[in-house]
């Protein structure tokens, strides 16, 4: 992996990183855990990810099979959540009524 | 010096990795302190969803619970796992294993946790003064 390509990818965990953040930082009891879990998983992937590039090039391998099974383990506890359909969350909120 | 080295992209990676890379040494002591690092950042984070969000700055919010949360980690966790390690018997070369889910427990119990423990602490204290003051 060239030095380039470590910069990039570490700049990309860093994203990843900080986005779960922004996501754990307004979650709070009344949310569901299972989503608690998937920016859990996410950010400990990308850490893992973006640092061992970094610190031991020699083990890439695990770094990019962490952040895949990061993610993995994020699409699986979502399972529950798509199983019926798209959630009432994902869908387009119709406009108010004009009297 | 060779100039390809002198590329910013190189650079950076050499700043980044500098310290290890100049003294693998080194790199054997930050091992440890890296793998407890990470645990406190993920028992960290668990903590901070669990609490409700700053009403104005959440996030400069959380970034200040979450310093002092690793922090707090980092520096309890080796006194912890030797703790441990005596307790159980387990020789310290083999007990490396205990850092990262010990850093995580301490990081997710976090400040509010030991805040109430000191203050219990204190209370004890307290009573034990006044009932030596009674007699």
């Amino acid at each position: 992996m060239s030095a380039l390509a470590i910069l990039v990818n570490f700049l990309a965990c860093c994203g990843i990183g900080w986005a779960c953040y922004c996501r754990l930082v307004v979650i709070d009891d009344t949310i569901q855990p299972r989503v608690r879990w998937q920016f859990l998983a996410k950010f400990a992937g990308a850490t893992v990810a973006g640092w061992v590039p970094l610190l031991w090039p020699q083990h890439i391998e695990w770094a990019i099979l962490c952040l895949s099974g990061a993610l993995f383990v994020s699409m699986l506890l979502g399972v529950a959540r798509w199983r019926r359909g798209p959630p009432r969350d994902t869908k387009t909120i119709p406009g108010d009524l004009q009297p | 010096m060779n100039p390809q080295q002198l590329d910013p992209v190189s650079v950076t990676v050499i700043v980044l990795t500098g310290v290890i890379a100049i003294d693998p040494q080194l790199a054997n002591v930050l091992g440890p302190y890296a793998v407890i690092f990470f645990g406190a950042m993920l028992g960290g984070l668990w903590a901070l969803s669990k609490r409700p969000p700053h009403p104005t700055s959440p996030r400069a919010e959380g970034l200040v619970f979450l310093a002092v949360s690793v922090g707090m980690a980092v520096l309890l966790t080796v006194a912890v796992v030797m703790l441990l390690g005596r307790m159980f018997s387990i020789e310290p070369e083999n007990s490396g294993w205990m850092l990262a889910p010990v850093s995580l427990a301490i990081a997710r119990l976090g400040p509010t946790y030991f805040d109430g423990l000191l203050q219990r602490f204190a209370q004890r204290i307290e009573r034990t003064a006044e009932g030596e003051g009674s007699k």
